[in-house]
């Protein structure tokens, strides 16, 4: 293989794998809007998804049956976590309280998934498509499964993008970001916008982790975490809050990950990551496309 | 048994004595197995304290504090097993290693708050895992490290002499008796306060003199520091160190010993350690759920019992020391003051202003709040800055004070140029503000808010502070002294010990104008002292601003309350939409046109 078709197989691998990570800062944003709460639970959400999915698939399920099963109990979660660790802590003034409280559902989650399916690494199933199977594109050979991974979280976001933009759902969910109380002026129910914000981001969880799974090829109940803090440095890359920035800021840090991976060591590739969103912290906490969020909000 | 003869009985030096000496005999009494659990105690105590100190006191969330850990244990066990150094040296060398990667980390660290920091220390947990994991030719990789001298393989001496579990259980228990020591120590200094002032609110930190980079550079330093002594007992005890040992959960362990312990006090974290050393490993029941349980006490903690243990038992750690049976002679109240103040007060008949600003101008992206001004404040004067709400009052006390940077234009003081210097810069060189509303740290009391006005006047050392020289502790009195005279003056003497947070608004203005008074400013800024303030409240605050400018300070005050600023101004400056319109007496403000139609809109709306 020529040196240019390795770098760009490294490339198309890293925009797969830098989709879905977009769609965890997504689902970082979405909260981050209505009430400026990122979930620290996010990332056990993901790996709780996949694996209930995965165990009704092993129970016979069809998956038709499963993954909007799956869905349905992760929003069920999601409204459960808004409710009773969320809401009650919002009133202090310090984020400690929430941080602590999310991440302790999420720690929940991930013990309470151990106990469940056990600590050892679970196959996961390819979805649709098999793990050989090849589509060739300019001369370089892409597996399906990546690529339907890439379109589905492109397709995702653009509805997204959507709903958010063109709907009277997405203009309530703005109007509550700008100001919940004149929100609640207007007539719309902030409280209910922020439960549904928590569900909406507990669902693309979901997502990202039936469209993570079969890529990974195992899970276990750690996966979660270590993913969510990939997608802490998505979302920072690019900017909390801002649509954009999740998008490129997920890209950008997979097609590096796989970059570092291939070029350098497979073992590097999360301590690049974890080292970026240290540096990026420090030097531009708002990340690349912050400053115009800021206004835009 | 009330809660005073408690404390009595809890801080005295027998007592300490008696349960010193009961746990020097726990090798003798108790079975290896649980010798080994006091250890982990012991070392669980140093974590918890270490997070206590950077999330309790500083209020720096940290959800990588296994890092030090890790760094602490890897360090001293590479050190014992390639060069074979004595525990002495690896612990001292494991606590510098700790204390400047501590430090390091405070540069990037210090510029985030809230949950990017939270963030941040996670990934940082995460690095330090992955070297732990991949960096294989140092570390020992996934395999680990073993062969580090243990007491429990009977590998482990100590200058020359085999040691067994019970000794080392004595080395640990001198350890962390000697930490704690320190820790109260410090806590209980100014530097601990400061700590607390930081964790409330920057700004007010830095507004009385409190650099809150310096703050949580010290943090993270001695944060770092403890839990890297902690990772190096523990080396030793298992005598192996895997990456597995510190990771997230264990951050996590230790964030649940400090909160439900108690962040912010000194008794809180050490129960917190017990309970989490102890319960588990006795309830077999426990140990199969406890990874649930933990997650399952993070979430409840904060909303049943957001003090912890500590809270719950009502048990507070005081911020200052006090040593009640010395001297106690209240000096005359006019001494509160430093003779250097007196002396600059000879210098008030010079025609020098004491601060100058020119030309200033401020703009928030695009709007102009401040338009050009220009005002000079001489020594022994009270400027009243007047004008309608949104005039740019609160915008040029924010500018001297250093707290927005100024668009154009310059603010000396004594012939300095403070343009744009850093907050706590300004008020270290004497400038004092107060806020809008009140900016106590709501969980200290009345005294230890006023001990925080003194910081800048403090001047003994971390080390002096840490291990209580004498030197320190005099100075410590000295300031009391001090408090406890402007206390008399202010009428706050019977709060003396009330958590400001609990007090009435008025008394927290007070609090905070007599915090200011403390600094011994070169210049009082008040932005609406009297605003909220009763009848009584106020002929106090009118009390408190007389006694500052008996002193020949200078003031500039902000109000509203017209009766209030006229009875004590000796000039007014008026501004509106950020242009000056008067500037003189008051009787010639109240002629003028320009403010009569600031304040009542255009003349002759009829």
């Amino acid at each position: 293989m020529s040196s240019l078709e390795f770098a760009l197989e490294l490339i198309f691998t890293g925009l797969c794998v830098g989709a879905v990570y977009s769609l965890i800062a997504h689902g970082f944003n979405i909260t981050f809007w209505t009430t400026k709460v990122v979930n620290f639970g996010h990332g056990p959400f993901i790996m709780f998804c996949s694996m209930l999915v995965l165990s009704f698939l092993l129970n016979g399920l069809p998956w038709i049956v499963s993954i909007p099963l799956g869905f349905f109990i992760i929003i069920l979660l999601g409204f459960i976590l808004e409710r009773f660790s969320i809401r009650p802590l919002l009133k202090y003034p310090t984020s400690m309280g929430w941080i602590v409280s999310t991440l302790g559902v999420g720690l929940f989650l991930q013990a309470l998934a151990s106990k469940i399916w056990g600590a050892q690494a679970l196959a996961f199933p390819p979805f649709i498509f098999k793990a050989t199977d090849y589509v060739s594109i300019f001369g370089i050979q892409l597996s399906a499964q990546y690529l339907l991974v890439l379109v589905m979280a492109l397709v995702i976001m653009l509805i997204m993008e959507v709903i958010i933009n063109k709907t009277i759902w997405g203009k309530a969910m703005k109007a509550v970001a700008h100001d919940p109380n004149f929100a609640r002026v207007m007539g719309i129910k902030s409280k209910m916008v922020m439960t549904l914000s928590f569900m909406i981001s507990a669902l693309l969880a979901g997502v990202a982790g039936i469209l993570i799974a079969p890529i990974y090829g195992t899970i276990t109940p750690e996966f979660g975490m270590n993913i969510m803090v990939l997608g802490f440095v998505a979302s920072v890359l690019g900017g909390i809050g801002s649509s954009k920035g999740a998008l490129f800021g997920g890209l950008m840090l997979g097609v590096i990950e796989k970059l570092v991976g291939g070029y350098i060591s497979t073992s590097a590739e999360h301590g690049v990551a974890f080292l970026i969103l240290i540096i990026i912290l420090a030097l531009k906490p708002d990340g690349i496309f912050g400053v115009k969020v800021v206004q835009k909000v | 048994m009330t809660k005073s003869t408690f404390h009595k009985i809890t801080d005295s030096h027998f007592t300490k004595l008696v349960l010193f000496l009961l746990f020097a005999f726990i090798p003798f009494v108790f079975a290896v197995n649980d010798v080994q659990l006091f250890i982990f105690w012991g070392i669980n105590i140093l974590l918890a304290q270490s997070i206590n100190l950077l999330s309790g006191f500083a209020g720096q969330i940290s959800l990588g504090h296994a890092a030090f850990y890790a760094i602490g244990a890897y360090t001293s066990g590479i050190l014992m097993t390639n060069f074979g150094l004595s525990l002495v040296v690896t612990i001292l060398v494991t606590a510098l290693v700790n204390g400047l990667v501590g430090y390091l980390l405070s540069f990037p660290a210090g510029r985030v708050k809230e949950f990017y920091l939270a963030m941040m220390t996670l990934g940082f947990g995460f690095i330090i895992q992955e070297v732990a994991k991949e960096w294989s030719s140092v570390t020992g990789g996934v395999m680990g490290l073993s062969g580090i001298p243990s007491p429990q393989l009977g590998t482990f001496t100590f200058l020359g002499i085999p040691m067994g579990l019970a000794y080392y259980y004595w080395v640990v228990l001198i350890i962390v008796v000697f930490f704690l020591w320190m820790f109260k120590n410090f806590v209980q200094s100014y530097f601990g306060r400061s700590f607390l002032a930081v964790h409330r609110s920057e700004l007010s930190a830095a507004s009385i003199g409190i650099s809150p980079q310096y703050v949580k550079q010290l943090a993270y330093t001695v944060s770092a520091l403890m839990a890297g002594v902690a990772g190096a007992l523990y080396a030793h005890l298992m005598g192996y160190i895997g990456s597995n040992s510190f990771g997230m959960m264990q951050s996590i362990e230790i964030l649940v010993m400090g909160i439900l312990g108690g962040f912010g006090t000194i008794i809180g974290p050490i129960l917190g350690a017990g309970f989490l050393t102890f319960i588990p490993n006795k309830l077999q029941f426990i140990q199969e759920y406890q990874l649930m349980i933990y997650a399952f006490l993070l979430v409840v903690s904060f909303l049943i019992i957001p003090q912890g243990f500590a809270g719950v038992l009502n048990l507070r750690t005081s911020l200052y020391k006090n040593l009640k049976h010395k001297e106690k002679s209240p000096l005359p109240v006019h001494n509160v003051l430093a003779k250097r103040e007196i002396i600059d007060s000879e210098a008030n008949r010079s025609n020098q202003p004491i601060l100058t600003t020119t030309n200033v101008i401020k703009d928030f992206s695009g709007l102009r709040a401040l338009n050009g001004i220009s005002i000079k404040l001489y020594r022994g004067e009270i400027l009243g800055l007047i004008g309608p709400n949104g005039s740019g009052k609160s915008t040029l006390v924010n500018l001297i004070s250093g707290i927005y940077p100024i668009t154009s234009g310059k603010i000396s003081f004594e012939d300095h140029d403070i343009t744009n210097k850093q907050s706590h810069y300004i008020a270290n060189r004497g400038i004092i503000r107060t806020f809008q509303d009140p900016h106590n740290v709501a969980n200290m009391t009345v005294r230890e808010n006023l001990l925080l006005g003194n910081h800048r006047l403090y001047q003994s050392g971390i080390l002096s502070c840490t291990i209580n020289f004498k030197r320190s502790l005099v100075e410590e009195q000295e300031m009391l002294v001090k408090v406890e005279q402007i206390m008399d003056l202010s009428e706050l003497a019977h709060y003396a010990d009330d958590q400001v947070g609990n007090l009435p608004y008025g008394i927290q203005r007070i609090v905070e104008v007599a915090r200011a008074i403390l600094a011994e400013p070169k210049i009082l800024l008040l932005d609406e002292p009297a605003a909220g303030l009763s009848e009584t409240e106020l002929k106090l605050l009118i009390q408190l601003i007389r006694y500052v400018k008996s002193r020949g300070i200078p003031i500039v005050l902000i109000d509203h309350h017209m009766e209030f600023v006229a009875s004590l101004v000796d000039r007014v400056f008026v501004l509106d939409s950020g242009e000056e319109i008067y500037s003189g007496d008051m009787k010639g403000m109240k002629q003028n046109k320009q403010v009569i139609e600031a304040y009542l809109g255009v003349a002759k709306h009829a």
